[in-house]
């Protein structure tokens, strides 16, 4: 009897156990899903600061690459595939980039490459990766020369590597349009030019210089700084000096917030308006209040407003990740979506299996890939540029980055 | 194996089976018998809760996009000095604007942000759009202040507002290679009181 009493309540005890399972499976989102017995696993791989002061992108592009994985094998995108993520850190740093592509070439298992972040590491990946035909889409650089060959400024564009792919605006527009934008909209005459001696930084720098120049405005002055300085001083000397009315500067948040920080601290009260690299709320965590009122471009529109980004949002949220997504998560997942996309392409024109070796398949698919994804429409155009091409303009108001405008570019 | 244990299952006629029920439940302790009590109560709770957690949801109503989202903006070509602008300062040029929503979208206004030119359209502004329709308007600039024209800049734009039911937000919209080439020439043009121009990307008829 007293077996019989104990069997009754363990019953009890397991289907409320199992009920809240249950429950907790659904609203944690994280099942991994599985395509079930027989499918073949292979791996989307991640390249991205996710150690240093830039992390706080990089894992914003990690946690975006392993959302779309997981929904990709909950809903069994690919019927007989299972995808998994292996995010390697570069930290920010072209040599570590250079390695890790060695990594992932060197796993058989790894059909495309997520980032990354930024373009100076890209420029030292791309032949590692062309040469393994193994596809990469970066969410983030926006070097006009990975996409259109080093004298794309002189009109001459040539793609240089078939297999890199990027779903962020570039610097092409980024400059320019910030310029229109200082130039025209804030009325802003002269300019003080700052750079990090990075390849983002520097072309970045030198396609808003181009822009402002034409558009009838002057070049105060010019200065370069190294990355992971604190002190700044030299150049908010010749900043002061040179009467400018608004500083322009190319690098990342890291340089970018003290800069300004130090710069307002000496009296020097005129904006700083920076590209993609300065948007993050980092950026304002580190200049404090001296950051209101300056502003930064960035790639795409702003995520919360788009239709089409909601599910993203709310299934990033449910997903438990203890990091934003950042400026580049949207684009991040639709980097990911993209490969995915292509393998699916590549599993349909193979009798619904997978090529032992599919890497060449997959790099020549992405071409076709066309979907409705978080940012929009999402296909490449023959250089491997994202078709849609989007980018805003946010401002530092009361502490918070703040939208100013957006711009489409349908030309 | 729910059905195996140390009592085998038995068939037997109900009032023998009450007999056996009373004779057990007695001989529980109170707690084990409020928690027998309690249990069933319990599991109706969790069906319910299971129940209504796992009920399809009826699908979210589609969000009305932010105006501009959904309204694609091309450039169409260039449309010639204007005839009715005797000081020869005037040109034309086309915009298509597609609405891809599924809620009306308003065209609420076009400008440019040089400083030295004017902007009118044709048709007059606001111009209601319906989900799915395309409308040509003429965009009718003015040259004001030659010294306030670029003419080398490589990325001119215009500022559309757009309004729809829930918002309404301004966009600037990049026309490309095409509208910069046939900008720059004919603000050239203009600004020369000239007005022969041959386009890039139309003919060479004239603004009515």
């Amino acid at each position: 009897m007293r077996n019989r009493s104990l069997l009754v309540l363990t019953a009890i005890a397991a289907t409320g156990t199992l009920t809240l399972t249950a429950c907790g499976s659904r609203a944690s989102n994280s099942g991994s899903g599985g395509s079930g017995s027989g499918s073949t696993t292979v791996t989307i791989g991640v390249d991205a600061p996710l150690t240093g002061s830039l992390s706080a992108l990089g894992i914003g592009i990690q946690n975006s690459v392993d959302l779309a994985v997981k929904t990709a094998n909950k809903t069994n995108e690919v019927p007989g595939v299972t995808f998994k993520i292996e995010a390697l850190d570069d930290k920010a740093a072209p040599q570590q980039g250079s390695l890790n592509a060695t990594q992932l070439v060197g796993d058989s298992s790894v059909v495309g490459v997520v980032g990354p972040l930024n373009s100076g590491v890209a420029l030292t990946m791309q032949k590692t990766f062309n040469n393994a035909n193994l596809v990469e889409v970066s969410p983030a650089n926006t070097n006009p020369a990975l996409t259109q060959g080093p004298n794309w400024q002189t009109g001459t564009k040539a793609r240089p590597f078939a297999s890199y792919f990027r779903t962020a605006t570039t610097d092409a527009i980024q400059g320019p349009f910030a310029a229109q934008f200082a130039f025209s909209t804030l009325g802003k005459k002269k300019v003080f030019l700052v750079d990090n001696k990075d390849a983002y930084g520097v072309g970045l720098v030198g396609t808003f210089k181009d822009e402002f120049t034409k558009l009838g405005g002057t070049v105060a002055g010019q200065d370069h700084v190294t990355s992971g300085a604190s002190d700044f001083s030299s150049t908010v000397n010749a900043i002061k000096s040179s009467g400018a009315d608004f500083v322009y500067f190319g690098g990342e948040y890291p340089d970018a917030a003290p800069l300004t920080k130090q710069l307002k601290a000496q009296g020097v009260n005129i904006p700083m308006i920076g590209g993609d690299g300065n948007y993050d709320p980092t950026y304002i965590k580190l200049a404090g209040t001296a950051s209101n009122g300056d502003f930064a471009t960035s790639v795409g529109a702003p995520v919360e407003s788009l239709p089409s980004a909601q599910t993203f949002v709310a299934n990033y949220k449910a997903g438990g990740y203890s990091q934003a997504y950042g400026a580049y998560g949207g684009y991040s997942y639709d980097s990911a979506w993209a490969i995915i996309e292509a393998v699916k392409a590549v599993v349909s024109a193979n009798n619904g299996k997978l090529p032992s070796d599919p890497r060449q398949a997959v790099e020549k698919a992405m071409s076709n890939v066309n979907f409705s994804g978080v940012t929009g429409t999402v296909s490449f155009d023959q250089y491997g540029d994202a078709t849609n091409k989007q980018l805003t303009v946010y401002g530092v108001k009361n502490g918070v980055w703040t939208t100013i405008k957006t711009g489409t570019f349908s030309g | 194996m729910a059905g195996s244990g140390p009592e085998p299952v038995e068939i037997l006629e109900s009032r023998g089976a009450e007999r056996r029920f009373g004779s057990w439940w007695r001989r529980q302790g109170a707690r084990r018998r409020l928690a027998l009590t309690l249990a069933p109560a319990a599991l109706l709770v969790l069906g319910f809760l299971v129940a209504d957690l796992t009920r399809p949801q009826p699908p979210a109503p589609a969000p009305t996009a932010w105006p501009a989202e959904h309204a694609a903006v091309t450039y169409d070509g260039y449309d010639g000095m204007s005839a009715d602008d005797p000081s020869g300062r005037t040109a034309g040029f086309l915009v298509s604007v597609r609405n891809q929503d599924a809620a009306t979208l308003t065209v609420v206004q076009v400008t440019v942000a040089y400083r030295g030119l004017t902007l009118r359209t044709a048709p007059r502004l606001p111009l209601a759009v319906q989900p799915g329709q395309t409308v040509h308007i003429q965009l009718i600039a003015t040259a004001t202040d030659c010294s306030r024209i670029p003419m080398d800049d490589e990325l001119p734009f215009i500022d559309v507002t757009f309004r729809n039911i829930r918002a309404i937000g301004q966009e600037s919209e990049i026309l490309g290679d095409r509208y910069t080439s046939d900008l720059h020439r004919a603000m050239t043009v203009a600004c020369r009181r000239g007005r022969s121009l041959k386009s890039s990307s139309a003919d060479n008829s004239s603004i009515t």
